[in-house]
């Protein structure tokens, strides 16, 4: 019997290298915003959320001058991500990897955004912007190892991103024609360029790793880890947007924006995030003069987006490229206290976010969920997020 | 007004109830084609609700099928990590701990993933390592089969299958009151081929299976380290079909159970 257990054994410990890489079915982008993720990531057609409409939509830049020094946007964790935090010291110390195990089919997730400046300026017709940020994202799941899903996911990457990039208003551009100057006054464009940098760690361990041992497992993590900072070549990676705004009356308006994010594609190791092709449409009622209250309400739309209209990520299901959201300033004391309001549905998952200013501190909370599987509604993955900036 | 925003209020912390946990979309998102069926196999066989993929085997790939198949059989990764932890307990305990007398209900889903699993095994060492123990698993399965139509007094399946219930049934193969008329006894069709199995065929497939798939690693992988373990492969291999016609009979299978359960008994934990 011993016989059996040991061709067993040494033919799965005969099995080296053939790990795979992973590429996952999660949306996956370099930047995402605690708050717009609130309102559903509908923020393609929205303005007014700094640096997070701007890095959706190049086209978004601002009118009013801001800008934040060291925020963090967001930190996203899960629930078992806490779990493991208090595992983890265990694992190191007594090197029993099995302990692993009873994560079976529970992702964990961490992200980290830190955006050590942006700006938004105006000038004249123009909306300068430029920044630096930075992101730290990690997600491990383990399987049963003799699914097709392999023993381990293991993917993380860390970005850091130097962002300048411009909007341009069409209002005062003179065409020569009075219908012409009419129409494309309401048209902005942008443009975004990003010299990014990055380090990924990206393999997906098999039954055959695992039977090579914990010494072989931790080798391998350990190699794979040390991937995270060697940090590539800068990639200078475009983004462009339009913006259209459409004018009903004096107290609505719809905006329409396009944006192509990330041209020519980010390998980040084996990984990739495509160029996005996204669509937004917002709608903006101000609601605040409609209840006669200048302090509420203020700054309210809807908004939809279909974002990848061309299915270049890994899935392609449509429910899972959609997203609506609703933001508001439930209260607004002269911009000097805000609380706003953000929800949404990302996905088919609803999503709620909270925001809270006093002068040029800032904090947001969401709560949502991110699709893991090929379609909307097959694995949700609950996550928070939280974002504190100071700036104004 | 004020109703209105109690009303938007109430619609907000309604949605923190509900905390996301509810897909608004899912009713109308295409569900049914392969990507989505592997990754659903992959959730399935992680949560543990292998009954779900063994009711409908064909919607999902056939590796997904035979670790479905094993997985309520009671093959799990704390019983893997025996391989890899030195225990207490003797290697055989080990082995038997992992197929439980009580599934061999099963044995027709373990039959039926394995027959699909052939036709793409030697494209992946995954799958030629989940042949492998599929493959054992069901040479397992047909020895417990046959232990518990033994019905000797000294073999109680009921209740699993001990080490010295082995060395019990070992014994009675190897000095058979009459013939091995009992390994031919039919057990219906276990791969769904529309043709009823005997015992010894389902334990020949099973041992054969677990030799394509050790055959399929060791190729697929050069790293091999133990040349003496590849030869000892082949000799047991070629006792399979000691006449070398290329035909496993139910003669060569039953000959070789017995030669294989002596063996066994003969050598140490």
């Amino acid at each position: 019997m011993k016989k059996i257990l040991y061709i067993l054994t040494v033919l799965s410990i005969t099995y080296f290298g053939f790990g795979a890489t992973l590429q996952p079915y999660e949306h996956i982008n370099l930047f995402q915003g605690a708050f717009s993720t609130g309102m559903g990531k509908a923020t393609t057609a929205v303005k007014g959320l700094g640096t997070e409409s701007f890095l959706a939509n190049p086209a978004n830049g601002d009118k009013k001058f801001s800008f934040d020094i060291i925020s963090i946007n967001p930190f996203q964790f899960n629930n078992t991500t806490l779990q493991l935090l208090r595992d983890i010291q265990e694992i190191q110390q007594t090197q029993d990897f099995t302990k692993l195990f009873d994560y079976i089919g529970t992702p964990v997730n961490v992200r980290l955004g830190v955006n050590l400046i942006g700006f938004n300026i105006p000038i004249y017709d123009f909306s300068l912007n430029f920044g630096i940020f930075a992101t730290v994202y990690a997600y491990l799941e383990v399987h049963n190892p003799l699914s097709t899903a392999g023993l381990l996911d293991l993917l993380g990457f860390s970005a850091a991103s130097f962002f300048i990039g411009t909007s341009y208003s069409f209002k005062h551009l003179d065409f020569g024609n009075p219908e012409v100057n009419k129409y494309l006054s309401n048209l902005s464009v942008g443009l975004n360029m990003k010299f990014v940098f990055t380090g990924a760690v990206n393999t997906k361990l098999t039954l055959g790793d695992l039977l090579l041992g914990s010494d072989h497992l931790n080798k391998i993590i350990s190699e794979e880890l040390s991937k995270l900072t060697g940090i590539t070549n800068p990639l200078l990676k475009p983004d462009i947007g339009l913006s259209y705004e459409l004018p009903i009356d004096e107290m609505q308006k719809v905006n329409f924006g396009l944006s192509i994010l990330n041209i020519g594609g980010i390998p980040i190791g084996d990984f990739y995030i495509p160029t996005t092709f996204n669509f937004g449409t917002a709608y903006s009622y101000d609601l605040s003069t409609l209840i006669g209250n200048r302090m509420l309400l203020k700054n309210t739309s809807v908004s939809l987006d279909f974002h990848d209209i061309f299915f270049q990520r890994k899935d392609k299901d449509f429910f899972k490229r959609l997203h609506i959201g609703l933001k508001t300033d439930l209260a607004n004391l002269n911009d000097i206290i805000v609380v706003s309001l953000g929800l949404g549905i990302s996905q088919g998952y609803p999503t709620f976010g909270v925001g809270f200013k006093l002068a040029t501190f800032k904090i947001n909370y969401s709560i949502s969920a991110e699709e893991l599987g090929v379609y909307a509604g097959q694995d949700p993955d609950v996550r928070q997020n939280i974002s504190i900036s100071i700036g104004w | 007004m004020r109703y209105a925003y109690s009303l938007i209020l109430l619609f907000i912390f309604s949605l923190m109830l509900a905390s996301c946990a509810v897909n608004l979309f899912s009713p109308l998102a295409a569900k049914d084609y392969p990507e989505a069926n592997q990754y659903q196999a992959q959730n399935l066989i992680d949560q543990g609700k292998y009954d779900e993929i063994l009711k409908d085997p064909d919607k999902y790939p056939a590796q997904d099928n035979a670790a479905a198949a094993l997985g309520i059989m009671g093959f799990d990764l704390k019983l893997l990590t025996n391989f890899l932890k030195p225990t207490d307990n003797s290697s055989l305990d080990i082995l038997l701990r992992w197929v439980d007398i009580k599934d061999t209900n099963y044995i027709k889903d373990l039959g039926y993933a394995l027959k699909r699993l052939r036709n793409e095994y030697g494209s992946s060492i995954e799958k030629s390592i989940t042949l492998l123990l599929a493959g054992s698993a069901l040479s397992m399965l047909g020895l417990l089969i046959l232990a518990d139509i033994a019905n000797t007094n000294a073999i109680n399946t009921s209740d699993g299958i001990n080490e010295n219930e082995i060395d019990v049934l070992s014994y009675w193969l190897s000095n058979p009151p009459d013939n091995l008329t009992n390994l031919f006894r039919r057990i219906g069709d276990i791969d769904r081929d529309g043709q009823d199995e005997t015992i010894a065929g389902v334990i020949g497939r099973g041992f054969e299976n677990f030799f394509l798939g050790l055959q399929s690693i060791t190729s697929l992988s050069p790293e091999l380290a133990n040349v003496s373990i590849l030869i000892n492969l082949s000799n047991i291999v070629s006792s399979l079909d000691p006449d070398g016609d290329g035909i496993i009979s139910d003669t060569d299978v039953s000959n070789f159970i017995v030669s294989f359960l002596s063996n066994l008994i003969s050598s140490p934990n």
